[in-house]
């Protein structure tokens, strides 16, 4: 009888063509819709994840254990032994690998007046393991270490109108809580992913940032990558308590995840997105329903002469539920091919968010690339199907309780 | 076969009353060819879909075949149906999407029978109501006439003892009537099935052996046709 009942279904789908198309592509734009947001999700969480790595967090920070706590006042004297702490990192299996960084604010000053901008001290050597920094120039080279010389955000040089071979005293705090002013030639106009870094960061090499903040030879943070599908919270422990037993600091040692706020936006967003994705579709299935209705009306008679026929109300739901599920399945299937596909040559030309980006502090890149979950499409795909399917079962249930008299004398 | 006692039925419009049905009592028997006619209004399609076991009385009884129909519930109603009766439309009522083959296989489909089971049973009934070679036609390709005969091998497939048809040849012009109530007859002799039409054409009562006439809900004249 199922066979009958689904065959029935099928050619009723034909039976009024423009009315399944519609219901069918309201149901695909939203599978697809829906597709195309969670690939847009996973890949913000997949560049802002590898950003924070890269250029701000790593994949785990180490720092004093009180610099979190004076942040706000600049606390270049609170610092990290780097050279203690990377004979401990050697020994710990789950790293891959580790720079020390120094991040500070300054002023640059420019004929005669202050431009605010954030430096990094970096080792440059040790940064091509860790990042393809080269990769990032737009101009020049990068500085050596030993040399008073920065590669600068290319944006930070446009709007300071500077160039390649330029001058540039910059002036910040001291670990000594003094000021002090440092000369450096700019060697490289750099070009990172996120807006952010290029219109406000120079990078410098670490050992001068030392000696010009009077570090004496330490830096503000370490920063590490761990080995491939290692757990970021798990070895942050690890190291946290490798530290302890080695070095008898408290080091403060903190996974991405625990360190980005924007970052946890992004995972609750996505908690968000996903709730508002199905309440989407839901509002999407409301197409079916009133779709089914009208069939419903359309076709009372031929509903009285099945019930007078003998069919159960039961039978009446399953042929209407039928016909539901088919224009779901072939709607949805359209909509998750056409969201993969979209996704799929958006993945390689990628979505240009730069101009909309400046002046956002956010670690996102201006350039986005959906990145296609095939367990989330999966899973789509078989919601959209269901929930199109179920809210067929609405007005067939109710035309299952009508009276096959009341149904033929319809007009 | 089938005893109908002082059946009442009425429908309510809004505020207004209709007194469809008031108090009709008639018996049939086993393999009459009857009909209940009367002008528009008179209660017959009223009374037929009451027997067709359809639509619910508020006062009275029917029994059919010694079950009392009339206070069976709705699922009961429906595997009775399902079972004992066919229904013929005056507009046919076929399923559009399904060919003439599938219209008629579809009743023994919900009987649960064996695939062989019904197309030998479907090619049948449709070779007797002169159909052959129509078999993958739908309904928007065959004639009135034609889709009446559908119709016809839809109720009669299931060798069901009763048979209501509703008004079946209003809309047919008379030669193809005539060719339906030939059909019907001929059905009824071979088969012994009970067939009540409910028709004001005085082509369909002259036809009937035995001829009910209804006015205002209520019987005015039952007589039996001489053979």
């Amino acid at each position: 009888m199922t066979t009958k009942l689904a065959k029935t279904a099928l050619r009723n789908i034909s039976r009024n063509k423009r009315r399944s198309v519609l219901s069918g592509v309201a149901i695909g734009v939203a599978a697809m819709a829906i597709v195309m947001l969670f690939s847009l999700i996973a890949g913000m969480q997949v560049d802002m994840e590898s950003n924070l790595k890269s250029y701000y967090t790593g994949g785990i920070r180490i720092r004093n254990e009180n610099y979190e706590q004076y942040e706000r006042f600049n606390p270049v004297h609170l610092t990290v032994d780097a050279e203690s702490v990377q004979k401990v990192l050697d020994t710990i299996e789950e790293v891959d690998v580790y720079v020390p960084r120094t991040s500070f604010p300054a002023n640059l000053y420019i004929e005669g007046t202050n431009f605010g901008a954030m430096g990094v001290g970096a080792d440059f050597k040790k940064e091509a393991d860790f990042i393809d920094l080269a990769g990032s120039l737009k101009m020049g080279h990068l500085p050596e270490n030993g040399k008073n010389e920065m590669m600068m955000g290319a944006v930070l040089a446009r709007d300071l109108k500077l160039e390649i071979g330029d001058k540039v005293t910059i002036m910040s705090t001291t670990a000594a809580r003094g000021t002090n002013a440092i000369t450096l030639e700019i060697v490289g106009l750099f070009t990172f992913p996120v807006a952010a870094l290029n219109a406000k960061y120079f990078w410098a090499p670490i050992d001068r940032i030392s000696y010009f903040l009077r570090m004496n030879g330490d830096t503000q943070e370490v920063i590490l990558k761990v080995k491939e599908g290692v757990s970021e919270l798990e070895a942050a422990e690890a190291i946290k308590e490798a530290l302890k037993k080695e070095t008898s600091i408290n080091y403060d040692v903190q996974a991405f995840t625990e360190i980005s706020g924007t970052y946890e936006m992004i995972e609750m967003a996505n908690t968000v997105y996903t709730i508002m994705a199905f309440i989407f579709f839901l509002l999407g299935s409301t197409v079916i329903i009133n779709t089914t209705m009208m069939v419903i009306f359309e076709r009372m008679r031929e509903i009285g002469t099945l019930g007078a026929l003998g069919m159960h109300g039961k039978e009446l739901v399953r042929l209407f539920f039928l016909e539901g599920m088919f224009i779901s399945i072939i709607g949805t299937f359209i909509g998750v091919t056409l969201g993969i596909g979209f996704t799929l040559i958006l993945g390689k030309t990628g979505i240009d968010f730069t101009e909309s980006m400046q002046g956002i502090d956010f670690e996102i890149s201006g350039m986005m690339y959906p990145k296609l979950s095939i367990s989330k499409t999966i899973f789509v795909f078989f919601y959209s199907v269901i929930v199109a399917s179920l809210a067929t079962l609405i007005p067939s249930r109710k035309a299952a309780k009508i009276e096959p008299v009341e149904a033929l004398r319809y007009v | 076969m089938i005893a109908v006692k002082d059946v009442k039925r009425i429908y309510k419009t809004g505020e207004t009353e209709v007194n469809a049905l008031r108090g009709v009592s008639l018996n049939i028997e086993k393999g009459e060819f009857m009909s209940i006619a009367g002008p528009s209004g008179s209660g017959k399609t009223t009374l037929l879909n009451l027997i067709g076991c359809i639509d619910k009385m508020d006062e009275g009884e029917i029994s059919i075949k010694d079950v009392a129909v009339s206070k069976m519930k709705k699922k009961e109603k429906t595997n009775f149906r399902r079972e004992n009766l066919g229904f013929i439309f005056q507009t046919y009522n076929l399923i559009p999407v399904l060919t003439a083959y599938e219209n008629v296989a579809f009743v023994l489909s919900l009987l649960n029978l064996g695939e062989k089971e019904i197309k030998d049973r479907t090619m049948a009934i449709l070779k007797e109501v002169g159909l052959q070679g129509m078999e993958h036609r739908r309904p928007g390709k065959l004639s009135g006439g034609q889709q009446q005969r559908v119709a016809i091998a839809r109720a009669l497939i299931k060798n069901p003892e009763i048979v209501l048809a509703d008004e079946p040849t209003a809309n047919l012009d008379s030669d193809t009537g005539k060719e339906i109530l030939g059909l019907m007859k001929q059905m009824n002799e071979k088969h012994k099935t009970t067939f009540i039409f409910s028709t004001h054409d005085k082509m369909v009562m002259d036809y009937a052996s035995r001829l009910v006439m209804l006015h205002d809900g209520q019987i005015q004249s039952d007589r039996k046709r001489r053979e």
